[in-house]
């Protein structure tokens, strides 16, 4: 069976104070609604992290059943830490699979920016294993991406320099996307004496906290964007665990999956979404999707290989360092920019795109999700 | 410092585990790590949850103890990759590391 995407939405992402996220929820669906020409939905799946513990707010399926008149269909929350999004994402396309449904809504939604960096930081943490040291040792999530970065940089010539290049840019992707959270100029001397976060991770190499709401409908019925695979896989979720500190095999197993079941490799793809939590993320990731030889992915930023022009662009939306991270909308952001790409209507559009790629990360590699969409 | 091995693939843990993540095997046994490690990565972190606010900026260090193991632990010392470090003492569910 083949699945389609036949709409999609998005909120503006950054910090929205007049908005609810039942508002952001709603706008995003809607405008996802429309684009699919309102069809009739028979189940609703929304990815969100923290509703709960920083807003007090669950029961979001049923609020968007309920308040776009949806009619008595089921619905679910869906969470998988910063890849509830694309697990969202993927719950709608096995129940389409499975005969259940036809016709599905995804949303993802994240409410942020009304509560303090350390309210957010203690959420956050609920993604880390409560019963290891490494949360006593005040390990955090740019902690442990810090850890790999030194690592990174100590087995290949990879400086802080390189990290400054994905973030710039991010930056520059950003600058063009009217939805992004960032869309001012930075220069690369900015983003390098930046303060610290942990190091070598300044501020620009981090994802910011943010406000913001993504929505899609997928369909068995037949548009033109297909989706030609979807694939999950779970990782370590301890650092000291990680046999290869410098692999997150999450990632490097969902996408295996998702070329296997597409028929397609790395080389066939035209324009890449990487969960880009951290400026070291990006490159990893690209490593591990095979993009880029093991310890080379840096080369590939440093040869501008990865901007909207080169061979291989990823993050075309300005990724989570600028378009922003509302944590349980970002995988369907994602499905957004991707969607966009290849219909040719996308900001800093590749030419030509036909096919695209997303990758999901949740907590430090202990979920991934890879989505590959083709224009048919 | 100790350890559990599990006893059908020589798996190394800080803790035991109901299942042996490499071979699934469900018996570990208790042994002696020698307690000096070299880094074999670290960072500088300056934005602390909560409770570490107060000792921020710290080190959290990634240890190779043995072949087998790696230890998350908390250094206040300036370190960089292949220091050698002991284990000082374990505090507050963390292991806290100095330099040799």
């Amino acid at each position: 069976m083949s699945i389609y995407v036949h709409g999609i939405g998005m909120t503006k992402f950054g910090k929205l104070e007049d908005k609810t996220m039942k508002d952001l929820l709603l706008e995003a669906s809607i405008e996802a609604l429309k684009d699919a020409g309102n069809p009739e939905v028979d189940a609703v799946f929304v990815g969100n992290f923290m509703g709960g513990s920083v807003y007090n707010q669950e029961i979001l399926g049923a609020i968007v059943a309920n308040d776009l008149g949806l009619g008595y269909v089921p619905t679910a929350k869906i969470e998988g830490a910063c890849a509830s999004g694309g697990i969202a994402f993927r719950q709608a396309i096995l129940g389409i699979l499975s005969g259940e449904y036809d016709t599905v809504l995804v949303a993802g939604v994240e409410k942020m920016k009304h509560v303090s960096t350390i309210e957010v930081t203690e959420a956050i943490n609920a993604a880390m294993d409560n019963d290891s040291n490494e949360k006593h040792a005040g390990l955090t999530f740019p902690g442990f991406f810090g850890v790999l970065a030194n690592r990174y940089f100590h087995e290949t010539g990879a400086t802080k320099k390189h990290l400054a290049q994905v973030a710039l840019k991010n930056r520059e992707n950003a600058i063009n996307n009217p939805l992004a959270q960032f869309t001012k100029p930075a220069t690369i001397e900015e983003i390098m004496e930046a303060r610290m976060i942990t190091e070598p991770l300044g501020l620009f190499d981090c994802s910011p906290t943010t406000d913001g709401a993504a929505a899609v409908v997928v369909s068995k019925n037949k548009s033109d964007i297909e989706i030609k695979s979807s694939a999950q896989a779970s990782g370590p979720t301890q650092m000291q665990n990680a046999e290869n500190l410098l692999s997150i095999p999450a990632v490097g197993e969902s996408g295996r999956l998702a070329y296997e079941k597409a028929g397609l490799g790395p080389e066939d793809i035209d324009v890449v979404e990487i969960h880009d939590c951290f400026s070291m993320t990006e490159i990893i990731s690209s490593e591990e999707l095979g993009f880029f030889n093991r310890g080379e992915g840096y080369l590939a930023v440093e040869q501008g290989r990865t901007k909207p022009d080169g061979d291989k662009p990823i993050n075309t939306s300005g990724g989570l360092l600028s378009k922003g991270h509302p944590i349980g909308a970002t995988g369907v952001s994602q499905i957004y920019q991707i969607t966009h790409q290849l219909r040719g209507t996308a900001v800093n559009q590749v030419e030509g795109a036909k096919i695209g790629l997303a990758q999901n990360l949740g907590g430090t590699g202990s979920y991934s999700t890879v989505h590959i969409l083709e224009r048919v | 410092m100790q350890a559990y091995q599990c006893r059908h693939c020589g798996y190394e843990s800080l803790t035991t585990k109901y299942y042996c993540p490499k071979c699934r095997h469900t018996e570990f046994s208790k042994v002696n790590i020698n307690e000096t490690g070299d880094i074999y990565s670290y960072t500088t972190i300056h934005i602390a949850p909560p409770k570490f606010a107060e000792h921020a900026p710290y080190h959290v260090v990634l240890v190779q103890m043995t072949d087998r193991l790696r230890v998350t632990g908390y250094m206040n010392q300036d370190v960089n990759i292949g220091d050698r470090v002991r284990f000082k003492e374990f505090s507050e569910g963390a292991y806290v590391f100095e330099k040799v």
